[in-house]
């Protein structure tokens, strides 16, 4: 496994998709936080000005802080980790190094366990450094709460993990990188706007609908708080992807 | 050193090896000779352990394929017909990845990809990306992988396919050059190329295994039968017919149309060893019509009981 460790890190590396992606991660992130910032700074003079009881009612912590990590897990599930895990997979297959790889002296097990943690060390870098926004303004808000900050990066690392494990698994699916991107942006999608029907309707479907849903869970984290259900969510989905990429490639053996 | 048992496998409901059983001693260089979709990839991968037989049992270096697939693999070296190679690495690094991915530790994966970068004529492109180097050097550059960790057992699947005749020669050197320290299989459809760097041949079409020797063992076997070569002038079909048609004659087929200068045109048939089998043709002929200008025995070659032995299996089958 820490062969196949390094060799994945080192072309993480050498190659520029996974720069390109974290600097764009981080120039969106940073646009939308200084977009928000400014927005909020206008509110409060504008609370400033107001007579009691008529000022809005805004706070940092909920408007700026919980916001930041719903903004850079939306952008790692439908821009990040499509890209990031599409040739995992998918582009041995196309060249056929899967099939000597199974016949080096690894379990399948030890070759996903390499690629999944090698691709997450890629991705979470780029990713958790869209947080870094809010310790320049530590000096001018006193009241900043950083632990809205820390519940909502630790949802975005345990999405994340559910995110790769289900990007490596479309991966796993083709020698089609392209099939793959597309595979894993449609389940995101599917994933994320399930909650959605549920606001319209009643009863254990639409409770169903909401403890499926990606948002939702992710939304329990921004909240300030780290919920365990929704942390078993994201350690689950992980998980069954992960089950289910292993199925994929160890049925060559009945497939033939 | 390896050894098949009834080997079987399915790809759904098509049969892709057919009770296959061989045995190759240790040091022995056997090659796996027959057309394409004979069974010579999908026997070479079960002896990887890429996937298991659907039924049979194959041992490699003294373990099961089954139970202990990994064991195996630590001692087997393979290199897959399409050279699988990872193009945005240098040699050096492919290699250095190919040894710890097979369990060498520490110093000793510096010593081997030395080694083997020397072993495969490669000093001079260790560092180069693989992605930059000829056809040849990449072919190279995979049986530097596969030798990486000086397995007992080396599986070539096709290993000069597509390459230009000085490139198969250099290939066919550094095999002979393992062959010293390994046991080796490699497959093939071209006969020349097994004859000349296998001790054994196992012919197989369809899954089946038709014969197996040495060549020269295959030669003796063929001298059963007479290659007979006709030069003879008339209806060209109608001859071939009445050849073909000639109980003990296993094939016949027109090598020459008709020639410039007399107008006589060439026919070969294998017959079984019989002179009567031979008069009683040449009483057709003549009662045909049909001038016989020559006929003379052949001595057959490699090439020519390889697709020999084919037929009949195909016809066997029928």
């Amino acid at each position: 496994m820490t062969a196949i460790l390094k060799k994945e890190l080192s072309s993480y590396f050498k190659s520029f998709t996974g720069y390109i992606t974290a600097a764009a991660l981080v120039m969106i992130s940073g646009f939308l936080f200084y977009l928000r910032t400014i927005y909020y700074a206008e509110q409060s003079a504008i609370m400033a000005g107001a007579p009691p009881g008529m000022a809005p009612n805004i706070n940092f912590n909920k408007a700026i802080l919980a916001s930041l990590p719903s903004t850079a897990i939306f952008i790692a599930l439908f821009f990040v980790i499509p890209v990031m895990t599409m040739h995992i997979f998918a582009e041995e297959k196309k060249t056929g190094t899967l099939e000597m790889l199974f016949t080096y002296p690894i379990t399948e097990m030890q070759l996903i366990a390499g690629k999944y943690l090698s691709c997450l060390a890629a991705i979470l870098p780029g990713i958790l450094l869209t947080g870094i926004f809010p310790f320049f303004l530590i000096k001018f808000m006193p009241g900043m709460d950083l632990g809205y900050l820390a519940a909502g990066y630790t949802g975005v690392i345990l999405a994340c993990m559910a995110g790769t494990a289900i990007g490596m698994w479309a991966s796993s699916l083709s020698g089609n990188q392209i099939i793959s991107c597309i595979a894993s942006v449609g389940i995101f999608l599917l994933l994320w706007l399930i909650g959605g029907p549920a606001d319209l309707m009643t009863g254990p479907f639409s409770e169903f609908l909401k403890a499926a849903s990606f948002a939702n869970n992710m939304e329990n984290f921004t909240k300030g708080a780290i919920e365990l259900p929704s942390a078993a969510y994201f350690i689950g989905i992980a998980a069954f992807f992960i089950y289910l990429t292993y199925y994929n490639l160890a049925s060559r053996k009945w497939r033939g | 050193m390896i050894k098949a048992e009834e080997l079987t496998k399915y790809y759904g409901q098509k049969c892709a090896l057919d009770h296959v059983s061989f045995e190759i001693k240790k040091g022995e260089v056997v090659g796996l000779l027959g057309p394409n979709a004979a069974g010579k990839t999908t026997t070479m991968r079960i002896l990887t352990g890429y996937f298991p037989p659907t039924s049979g049992k194959a041992t490699v270096a003294g373990f099961d394929m089954s139970s202990d697939p990994l064991s195996a693999r630590k001692k087997t070296g393979y290199l897959p017909e399409s050279v699988p190679l990872y193009m945005d690495m240098t040699v050096e690094e492919f290699l250095f990845f190919a040894a710890e991915a097979k369990g060498l530790k520490g110093g000793t994966i510096k010593e081997r990809v030395k080694k083997v970068i020397e072993e495969c004529n490669l000093p001079e492109y260790a560092s180069k990306q693989i992605k930059t180097l000829s056809k040849g050097y990449k072919q190279r550059t995979g049986l530097a992988q596969a030798i990486i960790a000086s397995p007992e057992v080396l599986i070539l699947d096709e290993p000069t396919v597509g390459m230009d005749p000085n490139q198969v020669i250099e290939i066919r050197d550094i095999i002979r050059r393992l062959s010293e320290n390994s046991t080796i299989i490699l497959s093939s459809h071209i006969l020349e190329e097994i004859a000349k760097t296998c001790s054994r041949i196992i012919i197989m079409n369809r899954g089946k295994i038709l014969a197996t020797g040495t060549p020269e063992k295959l030669s003796e076997q063929m001298e059963k039968s007479d290659k007979i070569y006709f030069e003879l002038k008339g209806d060209k079909d109608k001859a071939a017919g009445i050849i073909s048609s000639e109980k003990g004659i296993s094939s016949c087929r027109i090598t020459e149309d008709e020639k410039a200068d007399n107008g006589s045109f060439g026919i070969e048939a294998i017959s079984e060893k019989s002179p009567e089998i031979r008069s009683r043709i040449i009483k057709a002929l003549a009662e045909a019509d049909i001038d016989i200008y020559q006929m003379k025995l052949e001595k057959m070659n490699l090439e020519q009981i390889f697709t020999e032995i084919v037929k009949k299996g195909g016809t066997e089958k029928k």
